[in-house]
């Protein structure tokens, strides 16, 4: 095997699925124009994925019956997050902390008829150090708490509260559009239609080139629109009211961030549809690579 | 955002991904209730670390992280308690230990008896080589995605693709020893 071959077999693996660069390409025919083994090769990594393709069994797709169910916040949290357990931890250190202080100063309580006497030896001033505390019962009984309105958020009240909302629901936007592989949509898979075009750039005709600059410039386009408009509507929404509820402010983020979830995914259904479109458009020149 | 509001847009997330995070780990374990149970375990991490996830690498690419690293643990775990196939002639094998479905006599047909065939060849890879393998030819994805997933380089994603497939021409009998 010459040292040409030992170069091009490793870029034929890639060829097979289609993913090298035009210049590479261009290489790799040239060089099988001249090579019966490194045609072999190829032919042979064409096979084995259509061996591979052979395996599509029953279980392919999901089996009937079973559904992926998003599980409660509870049954997933770990246990350190639940708010029980922090609780008991918060309580038992304060406890600890309290022993060992007792302990410091020697600290006695002792059970007498008019209730408890708490005593300690610290600076050596009992007068000072003790204190009697009314059993239960003989002191008088503490005022209920009076009950608290629910509560509410003034918008004029908190200086700013708009400007602060505005900026978390672009954060959360953000957040959640990244969790979706939304952001990261624009430039993968800019990048990924783009490298159609790299390979396939010879068949292409101006129309689709054309075609897909304008569905780029609109996908930014319509995700600055869309935001700006959400966001307006909730500015409005606040100020034609004197108070609102925290949960109305929760409820108007989720309604955002489930319209911007599905414009995220119109978008991106268009962007793939357009990669069809660019495939579609060069089946020859695909040919002729494989 | 509420912990209904959570929910919802989880199910959705779920919806969206179930069948490929599926696929892969059925292909990668060979059995379809283990990999029924696996894929729905990586739902529930994946859930419980949501807040974890700051958008660093595609969502899909984490969701497939954590399918994978729970695969690995599982197949450890496996080989660490092998279960007996049933002629002993892949004990070694983990993909054989968990999933026996060769057809009865009866059921064999050539086509069946070539897909075993790519099975078992897929299974005698390196575990690394296979998780390219079906990432690539089975998920469809882009070099740059499996780097990001398997946290690797793009070159040495390529370059365990290049062995996978020339191991898998010559154990299907499409390249000779001595051609590779």
């Amino acid at each position: 095997m010459s040292s040409h071959c030992e170069y091009i077999r490793p870029l034929l693996a890639e060829l097979v699925y289609g993913e090298v660069d035009t210049d590479v390409a261009e290489e790799i025919r040239e060089h099988l124009g001249s090579c019966l083994p490194c045609r072999r090769h190829q032919k042979a990594y064409m096979a084995v994925r259509e061996e591979l393709q052979r395996w599509q069994p029953a279980h392919e797709h999901i089996p009937r019956g079973t559904t992926f169910i998003a599980p409660g916040p509870h049954a997933a949290a770990p246990l350190w997050r639940s708010h029980w357990v922090q609780g008991l931890a918060i309580a038992a250190g304060f406890f600890s902390i309290a022993f060992l202080m007792a302990a410091a100063v020697n600290l006695e309580l002792r059970s007498a008829a008019d209730g408890w006497t708490l005593t300690t030896s610290l600076w050596n001033a009992p007068a000072m150090a003790a204190a009697t505390v009314p059993a239960l019962g003989t002191a008088s009984e503490p005022a209920a708490p009076e009950p608290q309105e629910p509560l509410t958020v003034s918008v004029e009240q908190i200086p700013g509260i708009e400007a602060w909302l505005e900026q978390k629901l672009a954060e959360r936007a953000y957040v959640t559009a990244a969790q979706l592989g939304a952001i990261e949509l624009t430039e993968p898979q800019v990048r990924q239609v783009s490298g159609l075009l790299a390979v396939e750039r010879g068949t292409l005709d101006a129309r689709h080139e054309q075609r897909l600059s304008e569905l780029v410039s609109a996908y930014d386009a319509q995700m600055r629109e869309f935001v700006t408009y959400n966001l307006a509507s909730l500015h409005d929404d606040l100020q034609s009211r004197q108070s609102v509820a925290h949960a109305d402010i929760v409820s108007l983020v989720d309604l955002l961030q489930v319209d911007t979830r599905r414009r995220f995914e119109q978008t991106e259904n268009r962007i793939d549809y357009l990669g069809n479109l660019v495939t579609a458009a060069a089946p020859a020149g695909r040919e002729q690579e494989n | 955002m509420t912990v209904k509001g959570d929910v919802q847009a989880f199910n959705e997330i779920v919806a969206r991904w179930e069948g490929k995070l599926y696929s892969f780990v059925y292909r990668y374990l060979g059995d379809a209730e283990e990999a029924k149970d696996v894929t729905q375990e990586s739902f529930v991490r994946a859930y419980s670390h949501l807040e974890g996830f700051r958008g660093q690498s595609k969502f899909s690419s984490w969701l497939y992280q954590i399918a994978l690293n729970l695969c690995r643990s599982k197949l450890r775990r496996s080989t660490a308690h092998p279960m007996v196939s049933i002629d002993g002639r892949q004990e070694d094998n983990p993909l054989w230990a968990v999933a026996d479905e060769r057809p009865t006599p009866a059921e064999a047909t050539l086509e069946q008896e070539r897909v075993l065939a790519v099975r078992e060849a897929l299974a005698q890879l390196p575990e690394a080589q296979r998780t390219v393998i079906i990432l690539k030819e089975y998920n469809g994805l882009k070099f740059r995605e499996i780097a990001e997933i398997l946290d690797t380089p793009e070159s040495t994603v390529k370059s365990r693709l290049y062995h996978g497939l020339a191991s898998l021409a010559q154990a299907l009998g499409h390249l000779q020893a001595e051609e590779n």
